[in-house]
């Protein structure tokens, strides 16, 4: 009897040729790293040529390992080595029982034919509601026969919980063992040099796809560019228009026109050598054009009034106009002068008792209308 | 339901943890120690029982209970009269065991005490007395309303003792009732006046945030660097601005200087009262009274009132409809 | 709570409003004006009474038409089917009835109250320093006089004290001087006056004229730009112009009565120097300038008129009293008005006869034969954008700044990238004066409201702590702010 891991073994070396195999693969979950660094890419970018391959593979079928190992035989492009090993399982199989062969083939067409729904690719449904019948990735158990008991194990959502347990356990480990590590790994931060003139950000969604995270952004100071005369740098403030922040006195600029985040990079890089050598270029100093600072909105930066800062000088200030104030007050009510509105109100009406009210006309009247 | 695995988790990592790694670890040990029960509880939870061997281990860790060793218990101690343990207290088989003998000691030193002098309420120190719900939560208890304010009235008026004559007794008993966070001990950081004269104080009302400084002036007022009819358009607006000063008879003494945002007109002029008011306070704190009088020292804490489910505003209702 | 409306002027004065009886009696005795049979006769067009004399007063009577009770307000619908009403409604108020109560200039108060200290302004008080801050009171003539030149604004407070009296303030000692100053020398002063809203600008442009008329000068004042310029008054292209200026016979016929009635005195004293056979009637030389001005009756011939009145009064070598023009609402003389060429085009303001002779005086085209002022004042509440208008003035201000000898004044420049600048308005300022009006200091605030105190108006003691409560309120002393703070609260 031949040992069944070495065969499996040997048909799963040239794997892409057992397309059975790999079309039952494509249904099983992608195992990922929890912090890859590298993106995930999925199979759909790969080009045309491989899809051919892989479709005129799909059309050889084959029933048991006697077939395959014949047809991997009449290959001519295998070692002497595959070729001993191979006729040894070759001898092997002829050796099983012709009953046993036949329930081999038997049991390959009824998997096949059972797993055929499983590898019909799942489509996303049209026209379903908020599509109401996917499945929800959020669940910690497929929901597949998950309510079936039969009395020898945990149910399905007891085995899901404790794999979630040990997941958590597993990211709690990391936290408390390997994530203190990194501190070795710190470094001090270092002020940029007077060469160090560009400032580059870049965006990371650590390990995730998105198409942010090829973007670059660059800011820097025209003034700190070496070598430009004052007029050059007014060229340079000029040739990056809106990028220029005139309250800041810095022009930011960013790319992601490129796939990938060095390329972002270089481009921006090859940019500003690019404006910079333009704004040396003494051809055209877009002198006839004024700085155009209309899309920056220069916010008013409002001060405390320096006058009113409490020095020994204003307070000898204040105290005369108080000393003066006080004294007017003073004067006037001593002369009587100082007018309370309501004490006038009741001296007019007390006068006005006294005499007998006579309606007269009152205003005058324009000349020449009488 | 993850989170809590996770602290369950992390309560199992604890004991697993031997690694110097303090620093690190501290969170975790806190969290533990929020999930275990407290000494206290664990105290009342063995009161009853004859059993006051080994309670020295206090720190934190559990662990299983020796096993009996009966040959030194009868050498050690003189084994109980009694043919099972007896309740240390008698209220132990009562609704409230802890609370009733708390209530049975008070009254003991009330009675105990009542003839030592005592002080006026208002001139007692200020304490904030635990309240029905607190005290509840703290015996871990059912106590009724009713036991509380009985109790209350006692404990009030143990606190009236002179201070110097309280016994020891009577402040023991009453540092039950006291609440953890004595909000009576705060102390305001008084405003100080800077280098150039100035007092910045902060108001707030409605959803508006007023920063005024005020320094010694003339009664100039610029609020967001305008003047107050440029940027208060009211009268009444302007006047509540600097009603502060003016109710103070203080407008002609001071210039203030002031950044309002958030909110409406009416809100940023009386975070400006609030604002002017407290500033003005760090340069005479004698003008606290007035100021109070004219209602410029209270924070106002009304808000616009939520929205409800089910109604079309906060409280207003759907129109009946009758079909 | 204070009522947002003057409890005075709730009063209607129509006649037939159905109110309740003792309403209207005591409405009767407190009116002794609409009491007098008199005033029947009596059609002033400025009066301040225009209203009420504008219909025939008839003694209360229940209306005839009366079936049964009928309830003011709303009533509750019981029934299902509405009943045709006729809803009651008092009288229906005369065409233009509405408006002449809106426009009308009160400048008496009976109830205010004396104000004992209160003198009449001399013909040499605005230029005297030591009468800074002091209310000073109009002479009736001069009252007459500006209000024939509508120098009185409604939003004013005139209406508030027994008789109009202005504050001297240091800007009016200032603006006078520069007026005596330039007429001494038969020179023009050429001015605008600005400042923040209700800063006073109006204010000093009636001082000036207050001033002027004292001085026997000839005031020609136009009241409000936006009159001229936003397409409210008839207009015509001027034969034999190039380009097409246009004319506003039925204003220019209302501006030279306004003129006629202001300056009656002075224009009968001054006589024409040449014939004026082009006009509709004959104005041999040596004519009073007051018959010229009478020959505009209609508005056919009212432009050639002024035209002629206007040719005599800057006639170099005459002998003629210095000349004083105002316009108030500077930013509406200073665009693109409302009005449409017959290619349907708009028309600049400065194409408009009148605003041309008037920038053209502001720009320096005109030298008085005696000197004299132009002013203009702008505002702030009624203004379009004028960016041309608010950079040079900001500019002229700046470089006077700079010539007194302030360090570190910057003056603004154009944006180069901004597209409304106007050429034509640079032209006429670029050589203006600027005189910057803003709030006025503590001591002229308490002069200001001493007076309102006296009058009556202010109920409380006028010393420094209220001056300083009201002057700080007002922002540092804005005086129309500090009327509303003070004044119009009518808070008793």
């Amino acid at each position: 009897m031949t040992s069944p891991a070495h065969f499996l073994r040997l048909c799963l070396r040239p794997s892409r040729r057992v397309p059975n195999l790999r079309a039952a693969a494509i249904q099983q979950s992608i195992l990922r790293r929890p912090l890859s660094t590298t993106q995930w890419r999925s199979a759909a970018a790969d080009d045309s040529a491989n899809k051919n391959e892989v479709q005129e593979e799909i059309d050889e079928e084959f029933g048991n390992p006697g077939e395959f190992l014949r047809k991997f035989l009449r290959d001519e492009s295998i070692t002497e080595e595959e070729r001993g090993l191979a006729t040894r399982m070759l001898e092997d199989w002829r050796q099983v029982p012709p009953n046993k062969q036949a329930q081999f083939d038997r049991l390959t067409t009824e998997v096949n034919e059972a797993s055929a729904d499983l590898r019909r690719p799942v489509r996303a449904k049209r026209n379903s509601f908020w599509n109401a019948e996917e499945v929800d990735s959020d669940l910690i158990t497929d929901e597949i026969g998950e309510d079936d008991f039969e009395e020898d194990d945990m149910m399905a959502m007891g085995h899901a919980k404790l794999e979630e347990h040990r997941e958590f356990r597993e990211y709690a480990r990391i936290a408390v063992w390997e994530m203190p590590l990194l501190s070795k790994l710190a470094k001090p931060f270092q002020p940029p040099t007077q060469e160090e003139i560009l400032r580059f950000r870049y965006t990371t969604y650590l390990g995730e796809f998105h198409p942010a995270d090829r973007k670059v952004v660059v800011e820097f100071c025209p003034t700190d560019m070496p070598g430009l005369t004052a007029a050059q740098q007014l060229k340079l403030k000029k040739l990056a228009g809106p990028r220029y922040n005139p309250e800041k006195d810095i022009i930011k600029m960013s790319c992601e026109r490129f796939e990938h985040q060095a390329q972002n990079k270089r481009y921006l890089g090859d940019l500003v050598d690019k404006m910079v050598a333009t704004a040396k270029d003494p051809t055209d100093m877009f002198e006839d054009l004024p700085l155009d600072t209309r899309h920056h909105k220069f916010k008013p930066k409002l001060k405390f009034p320096r006058d009113w800062y409490l020095t020994e000088q204003r307070k000898t200030q204040l105290e005369a106009q108080r000393k003066q104030a006080l004294l007017l007050d003073e004067e006037k009510r001593t002369e009587g002068a100082l007018i309370d509105g309501v004490d006038t109100i009741q001296q007019a009406l007390l006068a006005a008792k006294v005499e007998e009210p006579v309606p007269v006309l009152r205003g005058r009247l324009i000349r020449g209308r009488r | 339901m993850a989170s809590s695995s996770r602290q369950g988790l992390t309560s199992a990592l604890r004991g697993v943890s031997t690694r110097p790694n303090g620093g690190q670890r501290q969170p975790l040990e806190q969290q533990f120690q929020s999930l275990q029960l407290t000494p206290a509880i664990v105290h009342r939870r063995c009161m009853a029982s004859q059993y006051n061997g080994r309670r020295d281990n206090r720190n934190n860790d559990i662990t299983a209970a020796p096993e009996f060793d009966f040959g030194s218990f009868a050498r050690k101690f003189a084994l109980a009269n009694y043919a099972r343990p007896v309740p240390v207290s008698p209220s132990y088989f009562s609704r409230t065991p802890s609370f009733n003998d708390r209530y049975l000691t008070l009254e003991k030193l009330f009675r105990a005490y009542s003839n030592l002098p005592l002080i006026p309420a208002a001139d007692a120190e200020r304490i904030a007395w635990k309240t029905l719900a607190d005290l509840r939560q703290s015996f871990g208890e059912p106590v009724k309303a009713t036991d509380y304010v009985k109790c209350l009235t006692i404990v009030k008026r143990l606190h009236q003792i002179h201070p110097e004559l309280k016994p020891d007794a009577v402040k023991s008993a009453l540092q039950d009732f006291k609440r953890d966070v004595q909000a009576f001990l705060n102390v305001t950081n008084p405003i100080p006046i800077d280098k150039f004269g100035r007092a910045l104080g902060v108001g707030k009302r409605k959803s508006s945030i007023a920063r005024a400084f005020v320094v010694e002036g003339d009664g100039q007022v610029l609020v967001n660097g305008k003047t107050l009819p440029d940027y208060f358009g009211r009268v009444h607006d302007r006047e509540s601005a600097v009603w502060a000063l003016h109710s103070t008879d203080r407008i002609d003494k001071y210039n203030v200087w002031a950044r309002v945002e958030g909110g409406g007109t009416t809100g940023q002029a009386e975070a400006l009262t609030l604002a002017i008011a407290k500033a003005l306070l760090a340069h005479e704190p004698a003008l606290k009274p007035a100021l109070r009088r004219a209602g410029c020292v209270t924070r106002d804490p009304r808000r616009v009132e939520r929205k409800k489910h089910g109604r079309v505003k906060a409280r207003k209702g759907f129109t009946w409809v009758k079909r | 709570m204070s009522t947002p409306n003057c409890l005075r002027c709730l009063v209607r004065p129509s006649a037939g409003i159905p109110v309740s009886g003792p309403m209207s009696r005591t409405a009767t005795t407190a009116t002794p004006i609409a009491a007098l049979p008199l005033t029947r006769t009596l059609t002033a067009p400025f009066s301040t009474t225009a209203a009420s004399n504008a219909a025939p007063r008839r003694a209360f009577q229940p209306a005839a038409s009366t079936k049964g009770h009928s309830r003011v307000g709303k009533k509750l619908q019981l029934g299902k089917f509405k009943k045709d009403r006729v809803a009651e409604r008092g009288r229906v108020p005369q065409p233009g009835e509405r408006k002449a109560y809106r426009k009308r200039i009160t400048l008496s108060n009976d109830n205010a109250i004396p104000v004992p200290w209160l003198t009449d302004l001399a013909p040499a008080d605005m230029t005297a320093a030591e009468n800074t801050a002091r209310v000073l009171a109009l002479p009736e003539e001069v009252q007459d006089q500006l209000r024939a030149g509508e120098a009185f604004k409604t939003t004013q407070c005139w209406g508030m004290f027994r008789k109009p009296a202005v504050l001297v303030r240091k800007e009016t000692v200032n603006l006078a001087n520069q007026m005596q100053e330039s007429a001494d020398n038969r020179k023009t002063l050429r001015l605008v006056v600005t400042g923040d809203k209700v800063a006073g600008k109006s204010m000093m442009l009636l001082q000036a004229m207050a001033h002027a008329h004292l001085n026997n000068w000839i005031v020609i004042n136009l009241p409000e730009a936006h009159e001229i310029t936003t397409a409210s008054t008839e207009y015509a292209p001027i034969p034999n112009t190039d380009p097409v200026q246009y004319m506003q016979p039925v204003y220019v016929l209302k501006l030279i009565h306004a003129i006629k009635r202001a300056n009656e005195q002075v224009l009968s004293k001054t006589y024409t120097i040449q014939a004026h056979p082009e006009l509709p009637q004959n104005i041999p030389s040596n004519t009073p300038l007051l018959a010229l001005a009478n020959v505009a009756k209609e508005a056919d011939g009212a432009w050639p008129v002024f035209q002629a009145l206007w040719n005599e009064l800057t006639a170099q070598k005459a002998n003629r009293p210095p000349i004083l023009l105002c316009l108030d609402g500077l930013a509406h003389a200073m665009k693109v008005s409302d009005y449409r060429s017959p290619s349907f085009e708009r028309i600049h303001s400065h194409d408009l006869a009148l605003v041309r002779l008037f920038t053209d005086a502001l720009g320096g085209g005109v030298q008085f034969p005696a000197g004299g002022a132009v002013l203009a004042a702008t505002s702030r509440n009624n203004a379009p954008r004028a960016p041309s208008m608010e950079l040079a003035l900001a500019q002229r201000e700046a470089e006077a700044r700079r010539g007194a000898g302030a360090a570190g004044v910057e003056v603004p420049q154009k944006d180069p990238f901004f597209r409304g600048y106007d050429d034509r308005v640079e032209a006429v300022l670029r050589s203006v004066r600027v005189l910057r009006v803003a709030g006025v200091d503590k001591l002229e605030a308490r002069a200001l409201m001493e007076y309102w105190a006296a009058s009556g108006m202010l109920r409380a003691t006028v010393d420094e702590k209220t001056v300083t409560e009201k002057w700080t309120l007002a922002g540092s002393g804005v005086l129309g702010e500090m009327e509303r703070a003070a004044l119009l609260t009518m808070r008793i």
